[in-house]
């Protein structure tokens, strides 16, 4: 009792040394509270994102891999050789039957595609070339007229534009070599004639003459005036190659957002609800949409952030992607209803000018302020929106989905998107937002496995093609009497092009209609599987049991954890675990330099005193405990201090949560706000730890201390 | 008075050399004193001369470097730390010339400090107190009990002090310059203490001064010079 008495009161006396030494461990405290809680809660969230959205507790692939495998990617967004799980049906049942623990076994198999859906121009060409199709089926001569008209008259539209605008367009992203140059302007003068759009007026007279022509200038159109669109329609992303109902049904984090699942057993693609609504998306819609959420989420200003006015400017610059995707009708009725528009609601210096043309009245709408932002937003979504395509790969489309086979060759399937879906919480996270769900059967066709069905195929393709080659020297003669002089090659290569089309179509509606079973779909190859577990605590142990599993059955499996497969993000945690740990530690240890060089100086200045002590018969020990006991109290009270304005944060923090501050964010907090939670072990770990080292700092000052001789206390200074 | 019963001191031939730098100062050199249960006795002599140095090596606070010592029958030079702190805490009790009390303790709670040292007494809270409160009272500052020494004045002070020496009942007591940093009255008064106790108890007091008028009131006057004994008087 008196020691401790003696204790508090020296650290009472000293005030100032009390008040240093006590808020390094107060803050250490403070420190190690609240970020191990960040650490942990961030552990926990980012374990959950990555493990209930895509990696599984334990991922297994072939032990015949070569590189580590990671389910993201590694950083150049590439993939890894890791070889093939040969037949997964089989290590589905195996490991299903021996390892109990074992919730479900979904295949996987990641791989980068890139689609390219072809701009307005394409997509134009596109319609028109349907409907010359469909002419030959004999469709009523008035109503396809009259629609290639107004689509023949919006194409020229575009061209009228892309001569105006294609050189400065090419001089911002690369400029065109002087032979480009002058191959474009030709080309662009040819097909401004009218002469060029003759057989588009008598496409459907029928003879194999106007055919053909019509089929070459078509071809001539796609291959030499469409590219010369500057525009970003090409897409890249991730996608995931699974059986899809298991996948949505055993990961609790994915979800459908738009459309329909994948029907059980069927070929097909969901898009990523996020790469849906960025990349795919109308670019100058995407931008509203995300000047949108600057101002309503992040509370900020247009007339205050430059990000938003850049946004703002990009759209005015490229209004033309609005308009051109209009027809001559819709322009002029989007022109009125914006002259109306844009008077009513600006302060009318703009007295309805009835002479502005449709670029002017869009650069006009599209010059947004915070005070009309969410007016126009509205009026873009209501009016012009459903004119302009939206969406380049519609909810419903079936499209040419490309992909690099493992040996390096580029391979083609048509899949139908059902809809999209998002991983739940954090679907606005661009890491999360990537990846897309694909049917496994299409997935190991873009793989560069052929399955049977899909050599059949290609069987018959081969089959149609020589015999097309056979007829080519003929087409080649009758070309040359088109009455534009089309270079040969091209043609030629346009209609192999066009019977490889035509085939594959038919032939992919097949695929497409075909329905698999589950065995079907997992018999066969796959990357690699996430399997899920349903008691999770007991991950590692799980873990070995499949190792021994697959030795013993010859599985050959690489059996991981979801942290070893998720790569730079598996180890974020680790990260910023260690720059915690460092941090502390350095904290830490200058507390320890601070705190021995206090109580040394308090053991000097007591010598006296501690010899007075010892000469009335004070022992060594009892010196001892009399500085340990000061050290440890000062130690207790502000690391229970600490730990206690820490825990009153997190437990603030518990029920409020932290918000994510950017997308980024989102996924390391899974979610957008980050709920902290701690064990309270960790507490006690705290308030052990502090204790030890104010301790610890102290022995060399106690070992001074003890051994002050009881002669001190006679001495007079 | 050679009686070896009555010998609770017994210095034999004691040197006690310290170093000073290169230089070796021999500050006591060959000491042979006997001092006896209940005798009131002053170390005298000059600054240098050697008293403190003596009451050091008799208040077990040091050791000798030749010679031997024997307290209480006990001879110091084969006693380890450990038992000569317990020595010091159950035969010796010290007064010093700065009072040394201990700063953030009342009182009441310096008097008790030795008495938490003892085994016997440490758990023994009542009997502590009555002790504590009987010293106090005996020098006169039962109703000060909470007071911090620097609420006291010089004099409240070293009786305190003398409290604390006396409370663990110890056979000797040293004061080293009791009375030196006190004005004369209060000196005198302190003087006037430690002989109403020697008297009372029994209590051997050696002290330490330089002070004639004080140097007087002692039984026997032991003078230093140059570390030699040069005189030992019985007065009267």
């Amino acid at each position: 009792m008196m020691l401790l008495k003696i204790a508090f009161r020296n650290l009472f006396s000293r005030k100032l040394r009390t008040v240093i030494v006590g808020s390094i461990l107060f803050s250490a405290s403070v420190l190690a509270i609240i970020g191990g809680a960040l650490v942990e809660s961030i552990a926990i969230s980012m374990k959950k994102s990555l493990t209930e959205s895509l990696a599984g507790d334990i991922q297994i692939y072939s032990s015949k891999a070569t590189e580590k495998f990671s389910i993201i990617g590694n950083q150049e967004g590439n993939f890894f050789d890791v070889k093939e799980l040969d037949d997964f049906a089989k290590i589905k049942r195996v490991l299903g039957e021996k390892v109990p623990n074992i919730s479900a076994i979904i295949p996987q198999g990641v791989n980068f595609a890139y689609i390219n859906p072809g701009n307005i121009l394409d997509n134009k060409l596109e319609k028109l070339r349907e409907l010359v199709l469909r002419g030959e089926k004999q469709i009523t001569k008035q109503i396809s007229e009259q629609t290639t008209d107004q689509i023949t008259n919006h194409i020229r539209n575009i061209i009228k534009d892309i001569s105006l605008t294609y050189e400065s367009s090419f001089s911002m992203v690369g400029a065109l070599s002087e032979d480009e140059k002058e191959e474009s302007k030709r080309n662009i003068n040819i097909v401004m004639k009218d002469d060029f759009w003759k057989p588009f007026n008598h496409f459907n007279d029928s003879t194999n003459d106007s055919k053909k022509v019509l089929d070459a200038n078509l071809e001539f159109l796609e291959n030499k005036i469409a590219p010369l669109i500057v525009d970003d329609t090409q897409m890249y992303f991730y996608y995931i190659g699974t059986i899809p109902h298991q996948f949505m049904n055993n990961f609790p984090l994915a979800e459908l957002v738009k459309g329909d699942a994948i029907p059980q057993g069927k070929r097909g693609f969901l898009f990523n609800d996020y790469v849906y609504e960025t990349q795919n998306k109308h670019r100058v819609a995407r931008r509203l949409d995300e000047i949108k959420k600057k101002l309503e989420r992040d509370k900020e200003k247009i007339s205050k952030s430059k990000v938003i006015k850049d946004l703002i400017n990009a759209n005015i610059e490229q209004v033309g992607e609005i308009y051109g995707q209009m027809t001559q009708t819709e322009v002029e009725y989007l022109k009125m209803d914006l002259i109306r528009f844009l008077s009513i609601n600006t302060n009318s210096n703009t007295n309805a000018d009835t002479t502005k043309d449709i670029k002017k009245l869009l650069e006009e709408f599209f010059n947004m302020n915070d005070e009309n932002f969410f007016q126009r937003y509205n009026y873009f979504y209501t009016y012009i929106a459903p004119k302009i395509i939206l969406y380049r790969i519609k909810i419903g489309d079936t499209f040419p989905m490309k992909a690099f086979t493992r040996s390096g060759y580029s391979s083609s399937v048509n899949l139908k998107v059902y809809g999209t879906f998002r991983f739940k919480n954090f679907e606005h996270s661009p890491i999360a937002g990537n990846f897309n769900i694909m049917d496994l059967m299409s997935f190991r066709d873009l793989y560069g496995y052929m399955s049977s069905d899909r050599k059949e195929e290609n069987k018959k393709l081969q089959e149609e093609m020589d015999k097309f080659s056979m007829q080519t020297d003929g087409e080649e003669l009758f070309a040359k009497k088109g009455n534009i002089n089309i270079n040969i090659d091209v043609k030629k290569n346009t209609f192999t092009a066009e019977v490889k089309t035509v085939s594959r179509k038919k032939i992919n509606q097949d695929l497409l209609n075909q329905t698999y079973s589950d065995l079907e779909m997992e018999n066969g190859v796959v990357i690699n599987a996430a399997i899920i577990l349903k008691d999770k605590s007991k991950t590692n142990q799980t873990l070995q049991e499949i190792q021994k599993v697959s030795a013993d059955e010859k599985l050959n499996l690489k059996v991981v954890d979801w942290q070893e497969v998720t790569g730079s993000l598996g180890q974020f945690v680790t990260v910023i675990r260690a720059i915690l740990y460092g941090l502390l530690t350095v904290i830490l240890t200058i507390a320890i330099f601070i705190i021995m060089n206090s109580m040394l100086m308090s053991a000097l200045e007591r010598t006296k005193e501690i010899g007075t002590m010892r000469a009335i018969g004070a022992s060594k020990k009892y010196i001892l405990k009399l500085i340990m006991l000061e050290t440890f109290a000062m130690g207790s009270i502000f690391s229970i201090l600490g730990i206690g304005v820490g825990m009153a944060t997190v437990f603030y923090f518990k029920s409020r949560g932290i918000p994510a501050p950017t997308d980024i964010f989102l996924f390391l907090f899974s979610g957008p706000r980050l709920y902290l939670s701690l064990h309270p072990i960790y507490a006690l770990v705290v308030y052990f730890v502090v204790v030890c080292v104010s301790l610890l700092s102290s022995i060399y000052p106690a070992h001074i201390a003890v051994n002050v001789s009881p002669i001190r206390a006679m001495q007079r200074d | 008075m050679t009686n070896l019963i009555s010998n609770l001191i017994s210095v034999e031939n004691v040197c006690k050399d310290y170093k000073l730098g290169a230089v070796t100062v021999n500050a006591l050199k060959e000491i042979n004193i006997k001092i006896s249960i209940g005798e009131f006795m002053t170390i005298a002599g000059p600054s240098g001369s050697g008293k403190t140095t003596l009451l050091n090596l008799i208040g077990c606070v040091d050791v000798p470097t030749e010679g031997e010592l024997v307290i209480d029958g006990k001879g110091i030079s084969r006693l380890s730390d450990k038992e000569l702190t317990e020595l010091r805490l159950n035969t010796i009790g010290f007064i010093f010339q700065t009072f040394n009390l201990i700063p953030v303790l009342n009182v009441y709670d310096n008097v008790e400090f030795p008495l938490l040292l003892k085994n016997d007494l440490s758990k023994n809270k009542k009997e502590r107190k009555e002790r504590v409160m009987y010293f106090l009272d005996k020098v006169g500052l039962a109703d000060h009990l909470n007071h911090r020494p620097s609420e006291l004045s010089g004099g409240q002070r070293q009786r305190v002090a003398i409290a604390r020496a006396l409370v663990s009942k110890p056979k000797i007591v040293l004061a080293d310059e009791p009375t030196a940093n006190l004005d004369s009255e209060t000196g005198q008064n302190i003087i006037d203490l430690m002989k109403k106790i020697n008297r009372e108890d029994h209590t051997t007091f050696i002290f330490s001064t330089h002070d004639t008028s004080i140097i007087k009131q002692a039984q026997r006057v032991v003078v230093l010079k140059d570390g030699h004994i040069s005189s030992d008087e019985m007065m009267k």
